[in-house]
């Protein structure tokens, strides 16, 4: 087990007698890249600010390095900030800003000069040195700012939403460069977004936020085949979800019977699920099978075609079972799905359902 | 593209004929009857002389006037940016709630006269007034301290008339700026003290030169506060041309003066505004 370098222990952050963040409470190894994903509101950018010392907690502690830095200034904490709007000081060239933390440390000024020069290598932008950075584009500030982060070597990369202020294309190609760098650097690195197939992309760990408190933590892998819960299963991907009851129980595999009689079979069993229970059938319309002839899979089941949206890629298909249940399935938009049309009789199999537990 | 073009000037038409009629004439017409020659008769004769100028720069009466003047005036500038940029900075960072009830305050003594609040300046400088009472109540001086007919009772009168004027420009250029920018500079080792010379200061700089030009000019043009507060001794360029168009009634030389008090402003603006740019591309 490698050591935390970061750890959040019972952390609640209070705005008046409204609670923002907590308890909150996670470790992060050295080197990795986390993400602390949520809708909006969610207290995870407040969580940055907690790790960053921008904001102190009412309760609990946070410890970097293994020292306790609860109360701590930010500029004691040993930590590196890339802000939303990337926060570059206007009338300072890309040089002053990029070696400011560096003068801030007293670091002679020939040290600064190679420091600089090497970590604008790094993040790819050589030779901007003398520029102010209203003349630099969007993704090149954003380099600029994790170079002004870098540059004096943190213990952690905190990064906040800095993908939310480039376009869409951008934003989609910049997406692998920050943990590129980060990787490369060996450096921890901890970042804020709403966006969840960009939080997949990105990170080795995923801590999903809702309403100030931890819902899930895990690899992307772990969020997205077995969510925690309901919310973790619908922020995360595509989810269906259906009512049943728990009817059949056996070692690690379940039996559940959805309303008007559909059984799922071998479910696998949620812990502490019992004989039953009602519970929430997540159906994931991706990995619902749809084939043409009952021949494919001997589980498959005789269902109507009842809408078809096309969407490049992609085709969906509302499906109603004999039983009357109906659900989506999502299916690349293959030659062999071309002349499925509403009125169609397909065979479909819902495989890799999970079980989600019903909250109180 | 054009039309865009020719709209933008149509819309700069009022002004630019409002300018051209009630600024850009007169101020043509008494820059022309500075250089004529001043008569008791006829007042002046169109025969174009530097008697005028002569008199105000090498005559010592007019001239301490204009140094008198141009050192009110930059006195008053410097207390009211050493007076108003902590103001300026607590409405734009701390204010929070009390923001617009603050910004308020700071406006209300434009709402009343410029008469009405030299005269409560008065009632508290005058021997018999309130600081002095207070003075010699709590023994700090035996007998009233002179403080009107004073060039501290003018500057001290003028740093509180012509507040708002510094603190507005001060204000929207703190408040315009990002918070993050002090945060990151937070994060990257600065301290408060550090933060502000670094970031807030240098990027509030537009606001200190609008501010220190608006007050520069309004307190070397002053006319009423030196008169009441600073009597027959403490006489500024304002009040020399008042008394040459009106009692003297050599509009020649007020002319002259009036020139010089121009010339001096649009100086003062022209030096800080190429320096803000300096500073701006450095």
């Amino acid at each position: 087990m490698v050591a935390a370098i970061l750890k959040l222990t019972d952390v609640v952050k209070r705005y008046g007698t409204t609670l923002g963040v907590g308890p909150v409470s996670f470790a992060v190894e050295e080197g990795e890249f986390v993400t602390l994903l949520g809708p909006s509101g969610c207290g995870k950018t407040t969580t940055l600010h907690l790790i960053a010392g921008l904001l102190q907690s009412n309760e609990g502690n946070v410890e970097i390095g293994g020292r306790d830095v609860t109360g701590v200034e930010p500029q004691h904490r040993d930590i590196g900030l890339v802000f939303q709007n990337y926060a570059l000081f206007p009338h300072k060239t890309v040089f002053d800003n990029v070696g400011f933390g560096l003068r801030m440390r007293k670091v002679p000024r020939g040290e600064i000069e190679a420091r600089v020069t090497r970590m604008l290598d790094v993040v790819g932008l050589p030779g901007v040195e003398r520029r102010l950075p209203r003349e630099l584009s969007g993704g090149q500030q954003q380099r600029v700012a994790v170079a002004r982060a870098l540059v004096v070597e943190p213990k952690i990369l905190l990064l906040d939403e800095p993908l939310s202020n480039l376009d869409a294309v951008l934003r989609k190609r910049m997406r692998l460069e920050p943990r590129d760098i980060q990787k490369r650097l060996g450096i921890t690195a901890i970042n804020v977004t709403h966006d969840q197939e960009e939080a997949f992309e990105m990170s080795d760990r995923v801590v999903l936020m809702n309403q100030g408190r931890i819902e899930q933590i895990g690899t992307p892998e772990q969020l997205y085949d077995a969510p925690a819960s309901r919310f973790a299963a619908e922020f995360i991907g595509e989810a269906v979800f259906i009512d049943g009851r728990v009817v059949a129980l056996n070692g690690t595999g379940a039996e559940v019977e959805a309303s008007r009689g559909f059984r799922f079979k071998g479910v696998p069993r949620a812990d502490g699920v019992k004989m039953g229970d009602e519970v929430y059938l997540l159906v994931r319309p991706e990995r619902v099978e749809v084939s043409l002839s009952p021949h494919d899979r001997p589980d498959s089941v005789r269902a109507t075609v009842i809408d078809r949206v096309f969407s490049g890629e992609q085709v969906s298909f509302i499906v109603a079972v004999e039983s009357g249940l109906k659900f989506r399935a999502k299916k690349p938009s293959l030659n062999a799905y071309r002349d499925v049309a509403p009125g169609a009789t397909v065979w479909v199999a819902p495989v890799d359902c999970r079980m989600v537990p019903r909250g109180p | 593209m054009t039309g865009d073009r020719r709209f933008g000037r149509l819309l700069l038409s009022p002004i630019t004929l409002l300018y051209t009629l009630l600024l850009l004439a007169p101020i043509s017409f008494f820059l022309l009857l500075s250089f004529y020659e001043y008569t008791a008769f006829e007042m002046y004769r169109p025969n174009l002389t530097t008697a005028n100028y002569d008199r105000l720069l090498f005559d010592p009466y007019y001239r301490n006037i204009v140094y008198r003047t141009l050192r009110i005036a930059a006195t008053t500038t410097a207390f009211s940016l050493l007076a108003g940029y902590p103001l300026a900075y607590f409405l734009a960072r701390h204010a929070g709630a009390w923001r617009g009830v603050l910004l308020f305050l700071v406006i209300a003594p434009l709402m009343s006269g410029v008469i009405v609040r030299t005269y409560g300046w008065i009632v508290l400088l005058g021997s018999e007034g309130m600081v002095n009472n207070l003075l010699l109540f709590l023994r700090v001086v035996d007998k009233p301290v002179q403080m009107l007919n004073t060039e501290f009772a003018v500057i001290l009168a003028l740093v509180h008339i012509l507040m708002p004027y510094m603190v507005f420009p001060l204000f929207s250029s703190l408040a315009g700026q990002d918070p993050n920018l002090v945060r990151a500079a937070g994060t990257l080792g600065a301290g408060r003290v550090r933060s502000f010379l670094e970031v807030t200061l240098p990027l509030s700089r537009p606001g200190i030169v609008m501010g220190s030009v608006l007050v520069f000019t309004l307190s070397a043009g002053a006319v009423v506060t030196p008169q009441l507060l600073g009597g027959k001794d403490m006489q500024m360029l304002g009040q020399t041309i008042y008394e040459l168009i009106l009692t003297v009634l050599n509009w020649p030389l007020a002319s002259a003066v009036a020139s010089i008090l121009v010339v001096c402003q649009f100086s003062v603006i022209f030096l800080y505004f190429r320096g803000a740019r300096r500073g701006a591309t450095a």
